[in-house]
């Protein structure tokens, strides 16, 4: 994995949400009422929406949209109330949206303002991770040739900015600890997906 | 083609078919049973519907009212057949025998099939040359221009 | 707006980019298989080493002449070179039957250009305003504008409209074989792994436009196309005093093509058939629609063409792609560092303003380009003995239908499709419903699901579906248009089938 972009609540700059709070007062006093879009159904927008909901004690409503474009176009557009995005998304659109939290351990770099969900009290990190697959009949000097390629553009001090730029978050792993990143990865999807009733 | 308009090639072809999308119909229905989200079901079941209603109605108007209308109409046979199968063919040997050879193939029964002069020598040097040409060019632009893998 | 950006497109570098853009745009788009977006993707590497405004002219007008090449198949062989043609096939082919095709050829240029200049003008001076027409349009929006494409099913049938519903219906299902969008479902493909994949446009179109005209055209020894002896060169001229016979028909169709192309997800193959849709409706001959029409081309090649314009309106100023290549195009920028959005116009306004102009001159290059290329073309295809040019033709779909998804499944998948659409089309069922209804499903199925789920959730359903103004209208005119055909076949009810 090189990097991966945090999740995100996203919502117009107009938006009478100025805070993570106030959506989620809204979300308990009208269960079901608030629409978010997001990219996907059973995506990382969806997912983290189930979480939250979880985590909050809140029932949202998602609104699947094909691809985050669709998903940004619909917040802007205000057929939804908030949208379940990444902070590229933010990084993007600038002024036209406000985002409420992100997923991350520590605030981004280029959104100093905007708080974690950590610190607002929802153990919630996490986003759509990207990185490099091979076929399984490649071996393992090709492996690690991949894996260390990777990590060294990954520390290029040029690239890191341009990628905090565009609002991703760095992520390292190597093709030696995808292994139990995955897993990690799979145990926590499956509880929350079979909770959400997404998987039978 | 027959003679009675009840009994015509068009009659029959119409209504086989209207009959044949009625029966998709009811497999798309079928197969909606077994989604796990509704969302998923909504419109194949809806559309599938739509379909059988509008196949339906097509088939009770031309049985209440039948007509020569429709028909496999003129045309040699064996030319369809041999460009088609050809054209099948190609595509099962592509991965066999690879791209240019099972081109060639398709080319030469494609040749054969639409060719309703006759044979000459120089017809067959220069159609065959052309097609050459044609083939190859198209396989270099696919392949080295465009970075299409052709087996 | 400087009159300085203007110049520096018009730089001889500038120029030939566009010149060359047009003209390999123009290429790749008539071969059936390639389409504008593959033509983009293909030639972005090329743009990596220019410099942003030099990058964005050359895919510009890769783009614009992509649009327009698809017409030449569309018309010389029913096949649409890319899906933005599809409408074009309509009058297209049966002028080229009839003799009429080399001045189809220069109608679709003349429109084309008419078009795109529209589109190209609309991104100069009103992208910021027309992008907020991107964001007005909801979930709900697109569902009713999928249902009004579907409505162009029953004015097409003419009489046989129960046949034609039956086939857009068949071709909706289609659409849903495979993985659906809004759930992680897989439909209808009985295990197969094959059919995950699903029906691809491009291939289906090939399959169930080309193959069923080269089935029939190896079965007789007649010509393919008549071909008239007299002079070629003055058709030009008589396709232009046509195309300004049809004022209205143009600018009321390039119009709606640059609306249709600033709505993202629509392309040029939507914009050409509501275009097509209108042209009918309004027009003094409903019946000629179909059957020949020079309005019907005009009408289609203007709006796809204006959807290049219009496409970039959200792409620039919004970040968000208005038709299929836009993506591309939004990627090539963001390799040379361009951020788009709502900076962009502000930030790399030079950037932006020397594109459009770019633009605006690659169309205008359109003109020479696209008429002689367009008479080359026509000669070629009449001219080549049909023993040739049925299995060259035959050759390139099997290549074309491969280049997709490099696929020889998808190849297998199309050529059954082909003989499937012969075989309906002998018995009164026509392929262009089931292209229609596997382009318009996944739109129609979208915005369903997801207004309904938002209705759902603010517990407003109806007025979610039938309340907001810009659906109104969109009922009112597929209304408009489903009423005409149904009278008609009332009308006709003793002597024609349904």
């Amino acid at each position: 994995m090189f990097h991966y972009t945090p999740d995100a609540i996203v919502v117009t700059a107009d938006s009478p949400y100025q805070t993570l709070a106030d959506l989620v007062a809204d979300a308990k006093a009208n269960p079901g009422q608030v629409t978010m879009s997001g990219s996907g159904k059973a995506s990382a927008n969806h997912l983290a929406q189930i979480k939250f909901d979880k985590l909050a004690g809140t029932l949202t409503t998602y609104v699947p949209f094909k691809g985050t474009g669709a998903a940004v176009t619909a917040l802007l557009g205000k057929q939804t109330v908030a949208e379940w995005g990444y902070t590229t998304v933010g990084a993007k659109q600038g002024d036209a949206v406000r985002m409420l939290a992100v997923a991350m351990e520590n605030r981004h770099p280029l959104f100093p303002d905007v708080p974690t969900f950590k610190e607002l009290g929802y153990d919630m990190t996490g986003g759509a991770y990207r990185g490099i697959a091979l076929p399984n009949s490649a071996s393992a000097e090709t492996t690690k040739m991949w894996s260390d390629m990777i990590a060294e553009i990954n520390t290029d001090p040029a690239f890191q900015k341009k990628m905090l730029d565009g609002g991703f978050a760095m992520l390292d792993v190597d093709s030696a600890g995808m292994k139990d990143f995955m897993a990690a990865r799979v145990e926590e999807y499956l509880k929350d997906a079979r909770e959400a009733g997404l998987i039978k | 083609m027959g003679t009675s308009s009840s009994k015509s090639q068009g009659q029959f072809g119409s209504l086989f078919i209207s009959t044949l999308f009625i029966f998709i119909g009811l497999i798309t229905l079928y197969d909606t049973t077994s989604y796990s989200d509704r969302d998923s079901q909504v419109f194949p079941q809806t559309v599938a519907i739509i379909l059988i209603i509008t196949a339906g109605t097509s088939l009770i108007t031309r049985l209440l009212k039948p007509s020569n209308e429709g028909g496999f109409g003129e045309g040699i046979w064996w030319r369809r057949v041999l460009f088609i199968s050809a054209m099948f063919i190609t595509c099962f040997a592509m991965p066999i025998i690879g791209f240019l050879a099972s081109g060639v193939i398709a080319f030469t029964s494609g040749l054969i099939a639409a060719m309703h002069d006759k044979w000459s020598f120089r017809t067959v040097l220069i159609y065959g040359c052309s097609g050459a040409i044609i083939m190859v060019s198209f396989f270099i632009l696919f392949k080295f221009i465009l970075f299409v893998p052709l087996p | 707006m400087e009159f300085s950006h203007f110049l520096s497109a018009m730089t001889p570098f500038n120029i030939a980019l566009a010149l060359f853009g047009v003209v390999a745009g123009t290429v790749i788009g008539s071969i059936p298989g390639l389409t504008a977006t593959m033509a983009l993707a293909v030639l972005v590497p090329i743009t990596f080493s220019m410099d942003p405004a030099s990058a964005l002219i050359l895919l510009g007008a890769i783009y614009t002449g992509a649009i327009y090449g698809g017409a030449y198949a569309a018309i010389l062989l029913n096949t649409p070179g890319t899906p933005s043609a599809i409408a074009t096939t309509f009058d297209g082919y049966p002028m080229a039957k009839r003799g009429d095709g080399d001045l189809a050829v220069a109608l679709a240029c003349f429109s084309s250009v008419f078009g795109g200049m529209v589109g190209a003008i609309a991104l100069l001076l009103l992208a910021p305003p027309l992008s907020k027409v991107a964001l007005a349009f909801g979930p709900v929006e697109y569902f009713w504008l999928s249902i009004f494409g579907l409505s162009l099913i029953a004015s097409l049938s003419n009489g046989n409209l129960m046949k034609g519903l039956a086939g857009g219906a068949f071709g909706m299902i289609l659409s849903t074989v495979g993985v659906a969008e809004i759930s992680a479902d897989i439909r209808l493909t009985f295990g197969s792994q094959v059919m995950i994949g699903g029906f691809g446009v491009v291939g289906a179109l090939i399959g169930l436009y080309c193959i069923p005209v080269l089935i029939d055209l190896v079965a007789t020894p007649e010509r393919h196309l008549k071909v008239e002896e007299n002079v070629k060169s003055v058709r030009i001229s008589e396709a232009f005093k046509i195309a300004m016979r049809s004022k209205f028909n143009l600018i009321r169709s390039s119009v709606v093509g640059t609306l249709v192309g600033i709505l993202p997800g629509a392309g040029g193959s939507v914009a050409g058939l509501v275009a097509y849709s209108e042209a009918k409706r309004t027009g003094k001959d409903h019946q000629k629609f179909g059957e020949g029409e020079p309005d019907g081309i005009i009408a289609t090649e203007s709006a796809n063409s204006a959807t290049v314009g219009g496409g970039f309106i959200p792409t620039l100023v919004l970040g968000i792609p208005g038709t299929p290549p836009d993506a591309i195009v939004l990627g090539a920028l963001l390799v040379q560092g361009v951020r788009t959005g709502p900076a962009m116009f502000s930030q790399s306004g030079s950037i932006v303003y020397t594109f459009i102009y770019g633009l605006i001159i690659a169309t205008i290059l359109m003109l020479p380009a696209g008429l002689l290329i367009g008479r080359y073309a026509y000669k070629s295809i009449v001219t080549i003995p049909k023993a040739v040019l049925v299995p060259t033709v035959g050759f390139m779909t099997i290549i074309g239908t491969f280049a997709i998804r490099n696929s020889v499944s998808d190849v297998i998948i199309m050529l059954c499709l082909g003989v499937f659409g012969w075989l309906i089309a002998r018995f009164g069922f026509a392929a262009s419903p089931i292209v229609l209804g596997l382009i318009l499903g996944p739109i129609a199925e979208q915005g369903f699901v997801q207004g309904w789920t938002i209705g759902a959730a603010t517990n407003n359903l109806i007025g979610m579906f039938f309340g907001r103004p810009i659906s109104q209208a969109i009922i009112a005119f597929t209304l408009m248009t489903l009423i005409l055909p149904i009278y008609l076949a009332y009308k006709k009810q003793p002597h024609k089938e349904v």
